[in-house]
């Protein structure tokens, strides 16, 4: 299966690139794999603890899908934007 | 700490009241009863309009009046505490209306050694006011009628003093264009509800101020010290950085992966091209930063065009809302015409999201054959066509040919006007246009929407709840509980624009009643506010007026709506696919939980528990329950 991992803001400056392409030798995968998969290829360590930092699964911010282990399937998209209010 | 005396500390203790019609102008002393019911700021207009302006009254008559209001830190060194607000009955909607703007102006009307103007009557000729501390003269505005607000700016500051503030009104408020705003010589702008119009139905073109005064500061030390842990806290902020680097623009993509930034007029197909506006890429046209007085935040960017047919523009700046308004909703991923169009609408004196809105009505009508090119005078209405929309505003502005005309007065009367089943595509709420948040994908949001006592607005009450997750994190999808977030951050808002703070820090939770009482009673010495819980009622109290101003002007359960299309058809893209907006749910709960009635009106139990008894007697003319 295949992931859309977008970086908006500064994850974006983290890592360097707006959007990859992740690929798991699996049918369905958790947002912690994916973050450690991250991690571990990219050097780059995303958490839910830092107050300015969403992390979206098509759209939903993943605290309301069961946190880090909410589920992504293939050809799901995941953000990792940094979030300020609108106005 | 000083010794309280008779004067007052904080305030400037003086309200200027204008009478155009007499060409007069009188100092009123600041009442004690109306500083200690309700602070300042949008408390002051709000009560000012509901004993002043009888119900029924035309917005653009002599009759209404303008209220323009400071606050009790405006001027002070509490960090984004000096913006000002204009209040007004209001030509686009008919009901109460507020509209906050920023720059200096509102520090140096203080500074001149008034809290609040309030314009009233018509003067027989253009005129603008111009207040050089106690010295206040009506001066000829005929040279400057027709100007845009940069030129009238120019010329105003040229014949009064160089470093005079103004707010002025551009072609649009002269044309009584009921989306008129009123802008600032630093353009920034109050433009929600068409205060431009109502500074044009006056023939009053300007205000411009000079002050030599400060406020007297009750503890200036302990004034000094909240103001110190407040700098540090925003060091801290994480999301300082990002903000005073993009302002709300680092917000715009984000909105749309949320569901938000609805496109093509809430249709909500997909947007293609919507990466144009991540935040990088919208960094590469920031040239500069600008911010309003005592603020350390300064999120307001200049925006720099240097290629294709807009090169050249270098303006402050199209912020979420306009990227939507000029972007989204008319499908145009063109960020240089978004540029131009906030430009225009700043020069002709518009507000950018009802204009825009405005637009992509017509567009969709346009779109489903409901108008034809014998209705927009030849022009082909298209989404994404940047052109076009620049011409748009244009003809709004100047009320150029018939659509121009007709979008003029604004989305709901346009629709009124051409019938034909045209109303199920106007996205207003109470004749207020939306902004950028679809109630489908955020509940408790679109019941602020729905409940706004101006209308449509987010910027009275945003969900931080849902949306940014402070103080806590809830679930956008989720109805239950919702009422009780949508009172929190109506009354919190309300509060906090009475001294006048910034919607940004408050909407990140960096402002709130508890930091706000700290710096209010040192700075006003005045024993009520040193409680939080008090600052609560106010803003209670505050939002109930506005309501009841509503309530007497006709408003009920059935305006407390959303447009049609987020009721019935379910929302088509992630994360809320699937969704509708369940109104009435919500609404029952919020009523409860406001104490109100079914129809929405305030209960005689609740006003008089706020006390607003005045109030509870004029409204049970409408037959108030007990
Ligand atoms: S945060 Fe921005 S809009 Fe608010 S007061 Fe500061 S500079 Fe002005």
């Amino acid at each position: 299966m295949k992931v859309l991992a977008k970086f908006v803001g500064s994850p974006y400056k983290i890592v360097g690139v707006s959007d990859i392409w992740l690929f798991f030798d699996k049918d369905e995968i958790t947002v912690r794999e994916l973050l450690n998969k991250l991690e571990m290829e990219r050097g780059v360590k995303f958490t839910l603890e830092s107050d300015n930092i969403v992390i979206l699964v098509n759209g939903r911010r993943i605290e309301f899908m069961g946190g880090l282990d909410a589920r992504l399937k293939d050809l799901d998209e995941i953000v990792v934007a940094s979030i300020i209010g609108g106005g | 700490m000083k010794k309280k005396v008779d004067s007052w500390f904080g305030y400037m203790g003086q309200v200027l009241r204008v009478d155009l019609t007499h060409r007069k102008c009188r100092v009123e002393p600041l009442q004690k009863e109306l500083v200690e019911n309700f602070i300042g700021g949008r408390g002051f207009g709000a009560k000012i309009l509901w004993d002043e302006i009888p119900a029924g009254i035309d917005p653009l008559s002599p009759e209404n009046k303008l209220v323009i209001s400071t606050g009790p830190l405006t001027g002070t060194k509490v960090q984004s505490a000096s913006r000002w607000v204009a209040q007004f009955k209001s030509p686009l909607t008919g009901i109460y209306c507020r509209s906050v703007g920023g720059g200096y102006f509102g520090a140096e009307l203080k500074f001149a050694g008034y809290d609040m103007v309030i314009v009233e009557g018509k003067a027989e000729r253009p005129v603008y006011v111009w207040i050089d501390d106690d010295k206040v003269e009506f001066k000829n505005a005929t040279k400057v009628w027709g100007m845009n607000t940069l030129a009238a700016r120019d010329f105003l500051l040229e014949e009064t003093e160089k470093g005079a503030r103004a707010i002025i009104v551009g072609p649009a408020g002269e044309n009584l264009v009921k989306v008129a705003a009123i802008v600032t010589d630093d353009s920034r702008t109050a433009a929600r509800g068409g205060p431009g119009a109502v500074m044009g139905s006056k023939n009053l073109k300007a205000i411009v101020v000079k002050g030599s005064k400060k406020p007297v500061i009750y503890n200036e030390e302990a004034l000094g010290e909240a103001v110190k842990e407040q700098i540090q806290a925003y060091r801290q902020w994480s999301h300082f950085k990002d903000f005073h680097e993009l302002g709300t623009d680092h917000a715009v993509y984000l909105w749309y992966t949320f569901g938000h930034f609805p496109p093509y007029n809430f249709q909500q197909r997909e947007l293609a091209g919507v990466e144009r506006f991540r935040p990088e890429v919208l960094a590469s046209y920031v040239v500069g930063h600008k911010g309003c007085y005592g603020c350390m935040v300064r999120c307001g960017k200049v925006f720099k065009v240097t290629k294709g047919p807009y090169a050249g523009i270098a303006w402050e700046f199209p912020e979420l809302e306009t990227h939507w308004s000029f972007g989204g909703i008319l499908g145009n991923c063109n960020i240089e015409s978004i540029i131009a169009a906030n430009m225009l609408c700043d020069l002709y004196g518009l507000d950018t999201i009802s204009t825009g809105v405005a637009i992509a009505f017509a567009t969709e009508l346009y779109e489903k054959g409901i108008i034809g090119k014998s209705e927009t005078d030849g022009l082909e209405l298209k989404w994404g066509d940047a052109e076009v929309m620049l011409e748009m505003v244009k003809r709004i502005a100047l009320r150029m040919g018939n659509m121009g005309n007709l979008l003029a007065e604004g989305t709901k009367r346009a629709a009124e006007i051409i019938g034909r089943g045209a109303e199920k595509y106007a996205m207003h709420i109470k004749g207020l246009e939306m902004p950028a948040y679809d109630p489908r994908a955020m509940k408790g949001q679109g019941l602020g929407l729905a409940t706004g006592t101006i209308g449509g607005s987010h910027a009275i009450s945003w969900n931080k709840f849902e949306i940014l997750g402070v103080p806590k994190k809830v679930d956008p999808f989720i109805v239950e509980g919702k009422a009780e977030l949508a009172k929190y951050v109506q009354d919190e808002m309300a509060a906090c624009e009475t001294a006048v703070f910034c919607k940004l820090t408050v909407n990140h939770n960096m402002t709130n009643p508890n930091f706000y009482s700290k710096v209010l009673y040192s700075a006003t010495g005045i024993e009520e506010f040193k409680d939080p819980k008090y600052l609560w009622l106010v803003g209670e109290r505050i939002w109930n007026l506005e309501r009841a101003f509503d309530v007497r002007e006709g408003i009920e359960r059935k305006h407390d709506t959303v447009p049609v299309r987020l009721l019935k058809e379910a929302m088509p893209r992630a994360p809320a696919k699937g969704q509708i907006f369940e109104l009435d749910k919500l609404l029952k709960d919020y009523y409860r939980v406001r104490g109100w009635d079914e129809r929405g009106s305030p209960t005689k139990k609740k006003l008089v528990e706020l006390g607003l008894v005045e109030v509870a007697g004029e409204l049970e003319k409408k037959a108030l329950p007990t």
